[in-house]
């Protein structure tokens, strides 16, 4: 079960940042900038990147597959 | 929740509904334009005629080595499993870029450029030749089988690509290409090399189909010479279940483009969300794709003069459908390949993800050099709109040839559906 915003939409050149709290052991995978971040049960992590390229960007847990969120950078 | 496709990192920003209409407005006067002005008489029926310089490109033996060292590559993400070795999962891996970019879209996309290169550098062809295996062709399956049995396969492989939640992982990769390799090496030894690839390898009719656009063709003794654009498409044979075949090319880009838009997540609701709810809306989008496609050739058949089925119109304009086909694959993957297709660089000095570096390009990452979404949004209203246009030339083309003084009339269902199929592509890009 994900909860949390499905969508985030930002300007390109700014700043992405949000925290995650995961039950279990896992890397987070921002697609496309192809970023992971280390997960820790019962842990918060924050993710944070500089979001360079136009797109929709998917944020999943790398090993489920489960999607989180969709990023959705514009000009 | 919503569901992650397997590969791609960045999905193109939707097109403006403002780019959506003019794209649309254009297609439908273009097709009228054309209805008045396009030739009276058929000319591209005759097939093609060669011309200009020939050249021999002594790349045979090279494109086969490339072709099967890239299958082993893929069936060898199995080793490190059977040997039991730990892979880094955040490392770029290479079975995903060689299978869903190269194969599957670099591949087609230079054959219409090309020609059909696929025919080399075809693993399962060099396999065969390397083992000896089917070398007595049964030729009689292709006209009684067709590519039916290829369009079950293609089906299965987009359903791998767009559904299945692994179609990103390695291993699932490795025992797909192993079982597609069985598969094919079992075929050719019953039926002959040329025969089974023809029937069962969905990649040979389709990229046979997408390069018949190519203007290079080659004559007889292999040599390539100038033939000109779209000029092999009006002959490509009507095999059973062609027209099927191209039908699910334009369903299942349909289904990958709709599904991760917002209007078609409203109007599915939980039910796209499942892997059989997702299964039956991939059948369903090849489905109304289809039926449209058919009444189009009900509506000519019962126009015309002639005595002909809905099905015989179906088979005789199914090459009309493939520039369409190209568009949408081309307008929805383009930046894919030159986006995810980077990955291919990074994944060469890793190829199993093990840590290694061979060639000390493993922390490579994607270059996003270009994302504005603008000359991305021309890209892709502009190769619809010119998939359009060829459709209707050749479909123009077509109707004169079967249907002599009745053609314009029998083309006004075709005309609408392509009308229809284009704004359709355009409407799911503006997702």
């Amino acid at each position: 079960m994900v909860s949390g915003p499905d969508r985030i939409q930002v300007t390109q050149g700014d700043v992405v940042t949000f925290t995650v709290l995961s039950d279990i052991a896992d890397h987070v995978h921002v697609h496309g900038y192809d970023l992971f971040f280390e997960l820790v049960p019962s842990q918060t992590v924050e993710v944070s990147f500089e979001a360079t390229a136009q797109g929709l960007f998917e944020v999943e847990l790398e090993s489920t597959h489960l999607l989180l969120l969709v990023i959705e950078v514009t000009s | 929740m919503i569901l992650a496709h397997g590969i791609g990192g960045r999905l193109d920003l939707p097109v403006p509904v403002s780019y959506f209409v003019v794209g649309a407005a254009f297609v439908v006067v273009l097709s009228f334009v054309a209805l008045a002005v396009l030739w009276p008489r058929p000319r591209l029926q005759s097939g093609p005629r060669l011309s200009g310089r020939a050249a021999r490109i002594p790349l045979e033996g090279f494109l086969a080595v490339l072709g099967l060292m890239a299958l082993l590559i893929v069936i060898g993400q199995l080793l490190p499993v059977v040997f039991g070795v730990n892979t880094d999962p955040t490392r770029p891996s290479i079975a995903p870029a060689l299978v869903w970019i190269v194969m599957w879209l670099v591949v087609p996309f230079l054959a219409a450029l090309i020609g059909d290169w696929y025919t080399f550098i075809n693993p399962w062809r060099a396999l065969a030749r390397a083992t000896g295996v089917g070398k007595t062709e049964r030729p009689e399956l292709l006209a009684r089988a067709g590519v039916e049995p290829a369009v079950l396969l293609l089906i299965a492989f987009t359903w791998l690509e767009l559904i299945s939640p692994r179609s990103g992982d390695p291993v699932m990769l490795g025992v797909a290409a192993l079982a597609y390799t069985v598969l094919l090496m079992v075929v050719m030894a019953s039926f002959g090399r040329e025969t089974g690839l023809a029937v069962f390898d969905f990649f040979t009719p389709y990229v046979r189909l997408i390069s018949a656009i190519s203007p290079l063709g080659r004559d007889r003794r292999g040599r390539v010479r100038w033939r000109g654009w779209l000029r092999s498409l009006p002959v490509i044979p009507e095999w059973p279940g062609l027209w099927i075949f191209v039908v699910v090319m334009i369903g299942t880009v349909s289904y990958d483009g709709a599904s991760g838009a917002v209007w078609f997540r409203n109007l599915v609701g939980d039910f796209g969300e499942g892997l059989i709810g997702q299964t039956v809306l991939l059948f369903v989008s090849v489905a109304v794709i289809g039926s449209a496609y058919w009444l189009a050739c009900l509506a000519a058949a019962m126009s015309s003069d002639a005595n002909v089925s809905a099905g015989v119109v179906a088979q005789r304009f199914a090459h009309t459908l493939v520039p369409i086909a190209l568009a949408y694959a081309f307008a929805h993957y383009f930046t894919l390949v030159i986006f995810e297709g980077q990955q291919l660089l990074a994944a060469i000095s890793d190829p199993f993800a093990l840590g290694w570096d061979l060639f000390g390009s493993a922390s490579r990452r994607v270059d996003f050099f270009i994302t504005a979404a603008e000359p991305i949004w021309y890209v892709q209203v502009g190769s619809i709109v010119v998939g359009h246009v060829l459709g209707v030339v050749l479909a123009h083309d077509r109707a004169l040839f079967d249907f002599g003084g009745d053609a314009v009339r029998s083309q006004y269902a075709m005309l609408t559906l392509m009308v229809a199929l284009t704004s359709l592509g355009l409407f799911i890009l503006a997702g």
